[in-house]
């Protein structure tokens, strides 16, 4: 048995092929690869990849060329090749663009490479990123609870997945946020505890605002808040995170009793400054308060950061946090690859005791 | 054998110590379940060393039924003892390990300096201690000492977290601990819970002082330095009921009322030798 | 921080409060550093003796006498007085948001009144139910008495309706009962310092002394004292006590001392016991007086007078009374044993003095007369006899080879150190501490709670609003809250129980 993959991710797809894909939707592609004929198969289909993975003794039925034993640590043999035809046709099909450069296909140590590799993140936009794992497991329950795997194919995810628990937790792989609103987030989190309590203002309604307000409603957060200068923006994105819209003279006011400030205003001056922060403190009763400045220029005056208890984080803060994260994912990539060549080695030793088995048996069946 | 039974309780504590350390520094939850474990074990070794040493002490006729805390071997080893049951039972509630680093000193300190200083022979009780009082004055006095050892390891971290996230620039130290808010909240609920029972210590050091001595309160050194102690928790709790303020200040006051717990502790045994200084200088 | 507008601002500001105890604090910090005159009177002579600088300064300042100094206990006068005037602003204790403010009356605008005044409170939540009137209500109060609220207020008007519910009121009064304790147990110290009094008599064995307060003889019996066997520390020690009433005892003229008018009188006996440390002799305190004056035994020691010692000299053992000297039999040689140290130290400039008044280290002063002739005072050390002490002209002392004689055993006449002590402020203090404990549990251990619910019919059903109050901060009650509300809606009829359990595992969490 051999493990085959054809497949496409970020590093070679357009954004619109890609979109295109994921679009069909995993069961959808499962059952037309049934009716074809596959008979073991997982489908990854995520934003930034689709493959399709598949063992080659389950060709569609009826084509096995007989005699031709593959091992897995043979090159790609006949079968092989005609596999992976068959699953790039199938892939040009389903989007309906012929596909040849964009594609790779790989098979045997190759491809159980690949997907251990993708499981560790290590093949991520983001690398080390958490999402990937998850999405390989959901791959693998769809595929497996529709009875699209078999013994081999059930064994490789497996052990993908522990791979991927493996790499994250042994190396540094996959600490750190590695985006902007993420950090900000798990700041916040430093600051309070669980945000369940917490009551956000957003001041500014635009792109940047938006996106923060995506961010924080993932945090869970007890109330948030929505002011602009303008009424009707400020209405339209309360509206569509379900937050309260106020009034923009009315947000002093509020900066009594919310812990997170977003300020993310076009205003050429800064808006909040320490003279007007002075006295909302005092009435605060030493609660904590966070500032967001994700504004350019800056919202929020620099000498607001001196005051006690309020903790002042500017976009630039925010991005060197980010590159510092992203810059010892990197470091830890080497040992991260290392770990997933030696999980690799172990997997194929064990495969390659069980083929000889199985090649015994078989011969053994043959004489008989 | 009691006394080995209490060695091992020290050499676990410092374990356990040392493995909190490490789990502050790097990620491994290894470490915090091992820490766990090995400080359970400590704390029933020295609870079993405590019972010897209690039947030990009622050999003697005189020291029947009482505790055996009448030396500073005994009221150290009680406080290393309630030092880390108040972390097993706070910390563990909350799964708060990480804060081990900060508190679990005081119990390796304590216990430490018992085994090293302080001579554990066991002696009878003067006439003044053979009271029942003796079985109940000092450990609830201690026990409060000892949650405010904790208060001060939380306050510490505290102090450490707000740093760093107020630095604009926080490492790794700062994911590691827990939350500001967090932090100041169980910093405050330590002492909040606590607080009664110093009270509770003192009046009770009060009556027997009366029952004994005649006199409810004489101003002599210990007396007077756990009233300061009591004086300081106040300002404590003013500051944050009635004045508003958290965080940074209240830690700073919460770890002088544990200076002064110390003191009251230790420190007052060196006073009369202080007074001599004082008087023979010149 | 703003001060407070009005009288008495000052005193009730925080900062003031906080200043005070850090000055209380701070001085009696002082009393324990330098040394004070109610325990170790010596040491302040020689404090100002050493100091004289800056000693007499310090000492006009009361500052060895720091805890009966007038500026000290104003200072707890003042303290008291400050509680007072705090809490006299809150009689009675602020119930944390009240029912309603008056104006808020259900009469005139039922709906946005009140629901403006709702608003006021930090937890909100509504919803609309299809249950009314008579239901809705048995369910509220049903859910009150699970939970344990008590109703402590309704009110209904023109269909509106409002109930308020509590839980723990008895936290409300914990902080102002503690503080008024406080002002009680204060009050008591204050009634000990003018009415009672407190003062050591020590009773030599076998005699017989007056009393300072009381117009009392008190004899010495017998004094016991047992030690650990091996050890100098007493194991035991108790006074045989008889207290006798001299009727004829009559103030000096001058206020301080008792005499006699008739020195043959006995006196009435009072009482006769056998003191312990922990077990006082309580007697009335007489005519006018509340409480009972009681004696303690408190200390005892040798006061360097002994009835006899017993030197060694080869193998004979003779025994010598004090200051009695004695003819060493075979020899004309006298030994006179004048002085004992119960604890003997060499102090410095190389002096003997004793640093306790228990039998540590006993050493014996011997002079030895030949023919008209006498050595250098001799100290032999009972504990140690190898060890000899010569005492020179002044008092100096010099090492000096033993001399073939050895103290085998001292014979001191003890004194039993006891304390007459009266204190009718002890009962006060007593119930302010108990008040004392009861504030601060009351306070810190119950967590006081308290809902608001309007209901008002419309539509199809009702509409309901609730607010709630919380002594404590959103970390403990929050989820509490959350969990009552969503309880409250499943019982009418607002949520359906998958809702329940979706909200429950935070899916549902900004319905």
């Amino acid at each position: 048995m051999n493990i085959v993959l054809a497949g496409l991710s970020h590093k070679s797809a357009s954004v619109a092929l890609r979109e295109a894909l994921a679009a069909v939707g995993v069961p959808t592609v499962l059952e037309r690869l049934a009716a074809e004929g596959w008979e073991e198969m997982v489908v990854l289909s995520t934003c930034n990849r689709f493959e399709l993975y598949t063992s080659t003794l389950a060709l569609p039925s009826g084509e096995d060329p007989a005699g031709t034993r593959n091992s897995v640590q043979g090159a790609a043999t006949y079968n092989d090749v005609e596999t992976m035809r068959q699953l790039l046709e199938f892939m040009e099909n389903l989007c309906g663009q012929s596909l040849g450069q964009v594609v790779y296909q790989k098979s045997g140590q190759e491809a159980i490479h690949h997907l251990f590799s993708v499981s560790a993140g290590l093949d991520s936009l983001v690398v080390g990123e958490a999402e990937i794992l998850g999405q390989v497991k959901q791959a693998y329950e769809i595929s497996r609870q529709m009875g699209r795997t078999g013994k081999s194919l059930n064994t490789l995810f497996q052990r993908a997945l522990y791979v991927g628990k493996l790499v994250r937790s042994h190396t540094g792989i996959s600490t750190g946020q590695t985006s902007v609103a993420s950090v900000a987030v798990q700041l916040a989190q430093k600051i309070f505890g669980s945000l369940s309590e917490s009551q956000v203002l957003i001041l500014g309604a635009g792109k940047m605002a938006e996106l923060s307000a995506k961010h924080l409603l993932s945090g869970n957060v007890k109330r948030l808040l929505v002011s602009n200068r303008t009424r009707e923006k400020g209405v339209a994105l309360a509206q569509k995170f379900d937050a309260e819209a106020v009034r923009w003279e009315a947000f002093p006011q509020l900066l009594e009793q919310v812990d997170i400030v977003i300020a993310s205003t076009g205003s050429a001056r800064p808006i909040l400054t320490s003279q007007l922060l002075g006295p909302v403190l005092s009435s605060r009763r030493g609660r904590s308060l966070f500032l967001i400045d994700i504004a350019m220029p800056r919202d929020v005056e620099e000498s607001v950061c001196r005051l006690e208890h309020v903790y002042l984080y500017t976009l630039e803060d925010l991005k060197e946090i980010v590159e510092e994260n992203v810059s010892k994912r990197r470091e830890e990539f080497a040992g991260a690859r290392v770990l997933v060549e030696e999980e690799l080695l172990k997997f194929c030793e064990r495969d390659k005791t069980r083929v000889s088995y199985v090649e015994k048996t078989q011969a053994g069946d043959a004489r008989i | 054998m009691e006394i080995g039974f209490f060695k091992t309780a020290a050499a676990l504590y410092t374990v356990s110590m040392v493995l909190s350390f490490g789990y502050l520094l790097s990620k491994k939850e290894r470490l915090s379940f091992w820490l766990w474990k090995i400080l359970s074990v400590g704390l029933f070794c020295h609870v079993v060393s405590f019972i010897l040493r209690t039947r030990t002490f009622w050999q003697i006729p005189e020291n029947r039924y009482f505790l055996p805390i009448n030396t500073f071997f005994g009221a150290l080893s009680y406080l290393a003892l309630a030092v880390a049951l108040v972390f097993w039972v706070v910390e563990g509630r909350h799964r708060l390990n990480i804060l081990g680093a900060f508190v679990l000193p005081w119990a390796c300190l304590a216990s430490g300096a018992a085994v090293v200083f302080a001579d554990p022979a066991i002696s009878g009780l003067v006439p003044a201690l053979q009271s029942y009082w003796i079985n109940i004055h000092p450990m609830v006095l201690m026990t409060a000492y000892a949650a405010f050892a904790n208060a001060f390891g939380v306050g510490l971290a505290l102090l450490i977290q707000e740093h760093q996230v107020k630095s604009r620039k926080p490492s790794l130290l700062c994911y590691r601990l827990p939350a500001i808010e967090d932090l100041d909240q169980l910093n405050y609920r330590i002492i909040a819970v606590f607080f009664p029972v110093l009270t509770i210590g003192i009046i009770m050091g009060g009556v027997w002082a009366y029952n004994a001595w005649g006199r409810f309160w004489g101003w002599d050194a210990k007396e007077t330095w756990a009233l300061i102690t009591w004086f300081v928790y106040v300002i404590y709790l003013h500051m944050r009921f009635f004045g508003g303020v958290r965080g940074r200040k209240t830690v700073y006051v919460s770890m002088l009322g544990f200076a002064s717990v110390i003191f009251t502790f230790v420190g007052v045994n060196y006073l009369s030798e202080l007074h001599g200084y004082l008087s023979s200088k010149g | 921080m703003t001060v407070p507008k009005g009288t008495f601002s000052l005193f009730r500001s925080v900062r003031f409060n906080i200043f005070l105890f850090s000055i209380l604090a701070g001085s009696s910090a002082l009393g324990t550093f330098l040394p004070q005159v109610g325990e170790a009177p010596e040491k302040v002579e020689a404090f100002l003796l050493a100091h004289t600088a800056w000693g007499p300064v310090l000492n006009s300042l009361g500052l060895f006498n720091v805890y009966h100094s007038f500026w000290f206990m104003g200072l707890l006068g003042l303290m008291a007085f400050d509680i007072v005037v705090c809490k006299l602003y809150k009689t009675p204790p602020d119930a944390g948001l009240n029912h309603l403010p008056p104006e808020f009356s259900v009469q005139e605008k039922p709906d946005a009144r009140l629901e403006a005044v709702l608003d006021l409170k930090p937890y909100r939540s509504q919803w609309k139910t299809p249950q009314t009137g008579k239901a809705l209500e048995h369910v509220l109060l049903g859910f009150f008495e699970k939970r344990r609220y008590h109703l402590e207020y309704s009110q209904s008007s023109g269909g509106v309706r409002l109930w308020v519910g509590t839980r723990h009121r008895m936290q409300r009064w914990g902080s102002y009962v503690s503080h008024v304790s406080l002002v009680v147990v204060l009050l008591g110290a204050l009634i000990k310092t003018i009415f009672g009094f407190e003062e050591m008599v020590p009773v030599l064995e076998g005699g017989s002394k007056l009393a300072e307060h009381m117009p009392w003889e008190i004899y010495l019996d017998r004094f016991e004292v047992s030690y650990y066997p091996g050890t100098m520390t007493p194991s035991r020690f108790s006074s045989a006590l008889r207290v006798y009433e001299k009727a004829s005892l009559k103030r000096a003229p001058d206020g301080k001392d008792w005499y006699e008018e008739d020195p043959f009188e006995e006196g009435r006996l009072l009482a006769q016991k056998t003191i312990l440390v922990n077990d006082p002799l309580v007697l009335p305190a007489g005519p006018g007086k509340l409480g009972r004056v009681k004696i303690y035994q408190a200390s005892w020691g040798a006061g360097g007078m002994f009835r006899s010692v017993m030197l060694k000299i080869g193998e004979r053992t003779l025994e010598i009374p004090q200051r009695t000297p004695t003819l060493v039999p075979g020899t004309a040689i006298r030994v006179e044993a004048d002085m004992l140290l119960p604890s003997f130290v060499v102090a410095p400039g190389n002096r003997a003095e004793t640093d306790s008044l228990e039998l540590k280290n006993p050493a014996v002063r011997f002079i030895f007369h030949h023919q008209g002739n006498k050595t250098s005072p001799l100290w032999l050390f009972k504990n140690w006899p190898e060890l000899c002490f010569a005492e020179g002209e002044n008092g100096v002392l010099r090492h000096a080879p033993p001399p073939p004689f050895r103290l085998a055993s001292v014979e001191p006449i003890l004194f039993s150190g006891l304390q007459v002590g009266y204190d009718p402020g002890f009962p006060v203090v007593l119930v302010g501490s108990l008040g004392l404990l009861v504030g601060l549990s009351s306070l810190f251990y119950l967590h006081r709670r308290r809902v608001w619910v309007l209901m008002k019919p419309g539509g199809s059903g009702s509409a309901v609003l609730a607010g709630a109050w919380s002594s404590r901060g959103p970390r403990d009650f929050q989820k509490e809250f959350d969990g009552m509300m969503t309880e409250l809606k499943v019982h009418m009829g607002s949520l359906s129980e998958t809702d329940r359990s979706r909200k429950k595992h935070g899916e549902l969490n900004r319905v």
